[in-house]
């Protein structure tokens, strides 16, 4: 019986069953280069930056080269009485900053970027009022454990924000943190018995993209709004700084959009695949978008030293003894993640 | 004689008939000899005066002429044709039988009902199917489907394999209007288009109109599909069915009393069996696949002047691609009816609808357990009048009220580990009438007019909580002030207008006839769908404050000629349409689930236009059809605010545009009853969104999609054929069995279904679904007792 079952199966459902999910080479139709704005102004202190580059065709493989850069442009930010600073190039191509460090980011500004390309076309922000910002109450952080079989404990790094009532307010945090690696070091000189350079500070960049609208909780207090995760990797204390960011509607819609096209995965919750439209506009075709943003922004930044009484857990020691311990200096073993000598303190802190 | 005299004379010798002698009344019913059924759309032409009529949904007709002696030819789709001499001096009312055509082998296919002598519908566009010639048909799986004899007409594409629905002259699938005896259904397919869903044996007849239709009928822009159930044979129990790989299909029919007759019919799938014998971890055992449906009518006639009618019918489907979600949908559909030929002259009909369709997706992954849900409901009462005033004229008058009742999304997450959240939109409602009047009217023998006037209008009502926006900037989520609760009843925004329907049939030579149409639609329910995912999640939604009610205009011409003594048919169909207020989507947009849809939609102006070219040959050991058309559907979106412009306000190619499609059909009758048949099918593919670019933002590349459609999937074409052998030893055979085997998609294309780019590690990959990957043999048998 179960063979008749199998011939009839094996005339008929290959067919219909398999649905087949191919990979296909499919042909892509180019448009011509558009200019990328990346850029910010905010109420820290200058330089601020804008960085230039041009789209490139599409293709499958990323491009080995990196982004194509727009040197060569006339970058300049101007506020609404008229004051102007001229931005000069960086070093790195496609990189310009300001120079005038009297010129200064002041929540209810109004700025506006202008790019003049070399091609003779000109680009032009639309104006972005700096917003305020409101102060971070905390930041504090929490031992997690994870599924993440490489990083299975982490610190959660959470902010908490008194978020003001009447007012609309959009947030984004980035945060940097710095953990710690261990290897077995190397003799301070030569025959010393103590060891240098076995312990050093590894920067975490953060994974999050962490944005936040009031629009459901407005008044209410922000709280635990997770902005990184800091691997642990040996016991040893945690330091991360934070910026939370006050931003415009505007730049708060474009991040969005832009967090949801990276997220796509082709699931049924997708939104369409789109073009994500910014702020920056042809002078004499304002129908024409540039790519990118450029954002006025109000910062608050906020460190913590955290340190953790993770030592008392079982479970994290036992998964920090059976890490190996590489051999050697540890700013050599863990050249390729930006490892640095412990003694020297962290940027900024 | 001065002008005005002149004029009188004309107006009295055009319009009043020239014997003022009283008239009467010839009524009655067309019916099949064998069976006692009713011929439905038969046509009657009265030789000595040019007269003629089309018999009704109960093959009735009535007729009004001076007192003579008549010949009157009668003729229909499937039967031979018949004259009938007869005295009418009075009242009278007749029974005539016309024989059906089955038993012969030069039979007609599926073709346009094209005018001779007889008086046509001037409706053009209007495709009649004859549902007894599809069970030779190659089609999926053996199994005969109205929808693929559908998709295979000039004019109407779908979107592809494992698309639900179609599409007409570069419409939406919802711009469709599919009535089972009167109640519209919001789903036509099985397992995702690979069967209709309704069981060809309980349908009576499928009439088609792809332009203009009716004023008796609205709420759609694109197209007609009318589909009549069987109502039972009045003589005898009957039985049919037919047993294939995958599926099976019952269906039984005859009379309770004199009286009162039954149709009941299932079909069912259960492919599960055979999926389950296959290996662990391969595609195959990882997929579901089932589906049922049922159908029920009673037919009560208590006289000749009186009938009854009740059908049910319900469809319930479930599938699953490899993968980790499951769908399901659900149709139930009510349609009562009750006729009443109130006078020789006047007949009046009275329907009360209900229809109600349901779809869910359960998501299994792990961590993303959920289950979703979204229906729309139905509830119709509908009246009509028919009178005919002369034997040139006939005029009808309706009414018809609607209540809508729509979930566009209810999502749960399911057991304690799952990140998605539970969240439930507020269901929308509202409520659509209309009212028409329409007049047929032949002064002369060679023209026809056909003038229809329709008035519909819509209003949604609450409970309902309205949201109101900042204006001068895009509607979004930052841009919301309040939501305003609008209770149960209360209006919040009406729409509507009116639409005539206008027709004209000229005959210029004996097998050569003109027609003319224009006509405007409305429309106030719309599909939203998202054809960019793998696999699509459709909903419905009202008309709304942010969301007007759609408006079609079209006007079409068409030149059909007959030839070589009707052994060929040729027709040319020219049309174009403009459509106002079309649902199009923002950039980004998200679409389901969300309770700010109104962000995301936007309005947008269409324009359709095409040639379709159409050429059978109906008789002969050789048969078969030919049609290619040539049809444009373009879309513009309208905004105001430069950043929300789609493709610069361009026009660009809407979901449905296929420049070229080509349906080749041929039948070959061959020895012993065996015949070949062989369909090839070619499109253009459908538009789609390729990304068109790179740039990296904030150390991230980033995929860009500068152009929304501009791109187009690979072109679909397939070849299907099969053999089919009719066991019938003699014509008068009434038990018999057909054996169809057949092959679809004979050279194994793999046709997209979708097309996607996914990022994975520091490459982009675009991938293709194809839901036939290779040649699908069958083999079917169908029964008749």
């Amino acid at each position: 019986m179960k063979r008749w079952i199998f011939w009839f199966a094996g005339l008929i459902l290959p067919g219909l069953m398999i649905s087949c999910l191919d990979e296909v080479k499919l042909p892509i139709r180019n448009e011509k280069p558009r200019l990328v704005v990346e850029g910010q102004i905010s109420s820290d202190r200058p330089p601020y930056f804008v960085r230039l580059t041009y789209s490139t065709s599409f293709g499958y493989d990323d491009s080995p080269a990196g982004p194509v850069p727009a040197p060569n442009a006339t970058v300049s930010i101007s506020d609404q009485t008229g004051r102007r600073v001229v931005l000069i190039p960086d070093g790195r191509p496609g990189h310009y900053r300001t120079v005038d460090t009297s010129f200064v980011g002041r929540v209810g500004n109004r700025y506006t970027l202008s790019v003049n390309l070399p091609d003779g076309q000109r680009f032009v922000s639309r104006p972005e009022t700096l917003p305020a910002v409101p102060p971070i109450d905390s930041v504090y952080g929490v031992l997690t454990k994870t599924d993440n079989l490489s990083a299975p404990f982490v610190y959660a790094f959470y902010v908490d924000a008194r978020d003001p009532a009447g007012e609309t307010n959009y947030y984004r945090w980035t945060a940097r943190a710095y953990s710690s690696k261990i290897s077995t070091g190397v003799p301070c000189s030569l025959g010393s018995t103590s060891f240098c350079y076995f312990r050093c500070w590894v920067p975490v960049a953060s994974q999050e993209f962490a944005l936040f609208s009031d629009n459901a909780t407005n008044g209410n207090p922000i709280r635990r709004q997770l902005v990184i995760r800091s691997p642990v990797y040996a016991l040893g204390p945690h330091f991360v700084e934070v910026k939370q960011y006050g931003l415009t509607r505007e730049a708060y819609q474009f991040l969005q959009r832009f967090r949801e096209q990276q997220s796509r995965v082709g699931s049924i919750f997708d939104p369409l695949p789109a073009p994500i439209i910014g702020n920056i506009v042809n002078a004499d075709r304002t129908d024409e978008y540039a790519l990118g943003y450029f954002q006025a922004v109000g910062v608050t930044t906020r460190r913590l030293q955290n340190y953790g009484r993770e030592a008392e857990r079982p479970d994290l020691r036992s998964f920090l003894t059976s890490l190996p311990v590489p051999f050697g200096d540890c700013r050599r073993v863990f050249a390729s993640e930006g490892a640095f000598d412990f003694t020297i303190p962290p940027p900024g802190f | 004689m001065r002008v005005s005299t002149l004029f009188c004379v004309l107006f009295f010798l055009l319009f009043i008939s020239p014997a003022a002698a009283q008239r009467v009344t010839l009524s009655g019913t067309v019916m099949r000899s064998d069976t006692s059924l009713p011929v439905i759309g038969a046509s009657l032409f009265v030789v000595q005066t040019g007269a003629g009529t089309v018999t009704d949904e109960e093959g009735r007709f009535s007729l009004s002429l001076p007192p003579g002696v008549y010949d009157i030819e009668l003729s229909s789709v499937g039967y031979r044709r018949d004259r009938e001499h007869i005295v009418v001096n009075q009242n009278r009312t007749v029974v005539f039988r016309l024989v059906s055509k089955t038993f012969e082998l030069d039979e007609i296919q599926v073709r346009d009902r094209r005018e001779d002598q007889n008086v046509r519908d001037v409706t053009m566009g209007l495709v009649q199917l004859d549902i007894r010639q599809l069970k030779k048909m190659p089609v999926v799986l053996g199994e005969p489907d109205i929808l693929k004899v559908v998709t295979l007409q000039a004019g109407v594409s779908t979107a592809g394999e494992g698309a639900g629905g179609f599409n007409v002259r570069g419409g939406r699938t919802d711009q469709n209007l599919v009535l089972l005896d009167g109640a519209p259904l919001f789903n036509t397919s099985h397992l995702l288009g690979f069967y209709a869903n309704v069981n060809a044996d309980v349908v009576q007849e499928a009439d088609l109109y792809k332009g203009t239709f009716p004023a008796q009928y609205g709420g759609r822009t694109a197209s007609l599909l009318l589909i009549n159930t069987r109502s039972g044979n009045r003589e005898a129990w009957r039985l049919s069915g037919g047993v294939g790989p995958l599926s099976s299909r019952l269906v039984a029919d005859g009379p309770i009393t004199k009286n009162l007759t039954l149709l009941v019919g299932g079909r069912v799938a259960y492919p599960n069996y055979l999926l389950r014998a296959f290996p662990e971890r391969s595609a195959a055992r990882q997929s579901r696949a089932f589906f049922y449906d049922g159908t029920l009518r009673l037919q009560y006639t208590p006289n000749s002047q009186n009938t009854l009618s009740l059908t049910a019918y319900r469809s319930d489907d479930d599938f699953k691609f490899p993968g980790d979600t499951l769908y399901g949908w659900q149709s139930d559909v009510l349609s009562a009816r009750w006729s009443s030929l109130l006078t020789p002259r006047l007949q009046f009909n009275l329907q009360a609808l209900y229809s109600g369709y349901a779809f869910q997706v359960e998501g299994i992954r792990t961590f993303q357990e959920f289950w979703l849900q979204s229906y729309i409901r139905h509830r119709e009462a509908k009246a009509d009048v028919f009178y005919t005033v002369n034997d040139k004229l006939k005029v009808q008058a309706g009414a018809n009220g609607i209540l809508y009742q729509i979930q566009k999304g209810d999502v749960k997450s399911v057991g304690d580990q799952s990140t998605v959240n539970s969240q439930t939109l507020q269901p929308e409602y509202g409520r659509e009438a209309g009212a028409y009047v329409q007049s047929e009217w032949k002064p002369r023998p060679y023209l026809t007019l056909q003038v229809g006037l329709r008035y519909s209008l819509f209003a949604q009502t609450g409970p309902f909580w309205l949201n109101r926006y900042e204006s001068g900037l895009p509607r979004s989520p930052e841009t919301l002030i309040d939501s305003a609760q609008i209770s149960g009843n209360q209006v919040i925004q009406r729409y509507g207008g009116w639409e005539p329907r206008l027709g004209l049939r000229l005959q210029l030579a004996p097998s050569t006839a003109v027609k003319l149409n224009y006509s405007r639609m409305r429309q106030y329910v719309h599909l939203i769908s998202n054809t960019t995912a793998i696999t699509p999640v459709d909903f419905w939604k009202l008309s709304d404050p942010f969301v007007p009610g759609q408006v079609a205009d079209q006007v079409s011409a068409g030149i059909f000629q007959n030839m070589k003594e009707n052994t060929y048919e040729l027709s040319v169909e020219g049309y174009y349409k403009t459509l106002q207020n079309l649902v199009e989507y923002r950039n980004g947009a998200t679409l389901l689930l969300n309770p700010r849809l109104e962000t995301d939609l936007l309005p947008a102006e269409g324009r359709a236009y095409g040639i379709e070219l159409n050429l059978n040959k109906t008789k002969g050991r050789l048969t078969g059809q030919l049609s290619y058309s040539f049809a444009r559907s373009l879309v513009a979106v309208q905004t105001p605010f430069s950043e929300l412009q789609i493709n610069d306000g361009n026009w660009f190619p809407s979901n449905f545009d296929r420049p070229h499609n080509l349906y080749v059909q041929t039948r070959l009758d061959l020895r012993n009853n065996w015949t070949f048949s062989t369909n090839f099918v070619y499109s253009t593919g459908i538009p789609a969104t390729y990304p068109d670019g790179r740039y990296v933002f904030e150390e991230q590349p980033v995929v860009d999609f500068s152009r929304r459609n501009l791109d187009r999937v690979p072109d679909y074409h397939r070849l299907d054929v099969s053999f089919s052998k009719d066991t019938r030893v003699s014509r008068s055979q009434r038990r018999y069995s057909i054996w169809t085997f057949g092959i679809y998609n004979l050279y194994a294309r793999r046709n997209p279904y979708s097309i996607f780019f996914t990022r994975t590690f520091q490459r982009t990959a675009s991938y293709r679904l194809s839901v036939f990957g290779t040649l699908i043999p069958s083999l079917t048998y169908n029964f008749y007792f």
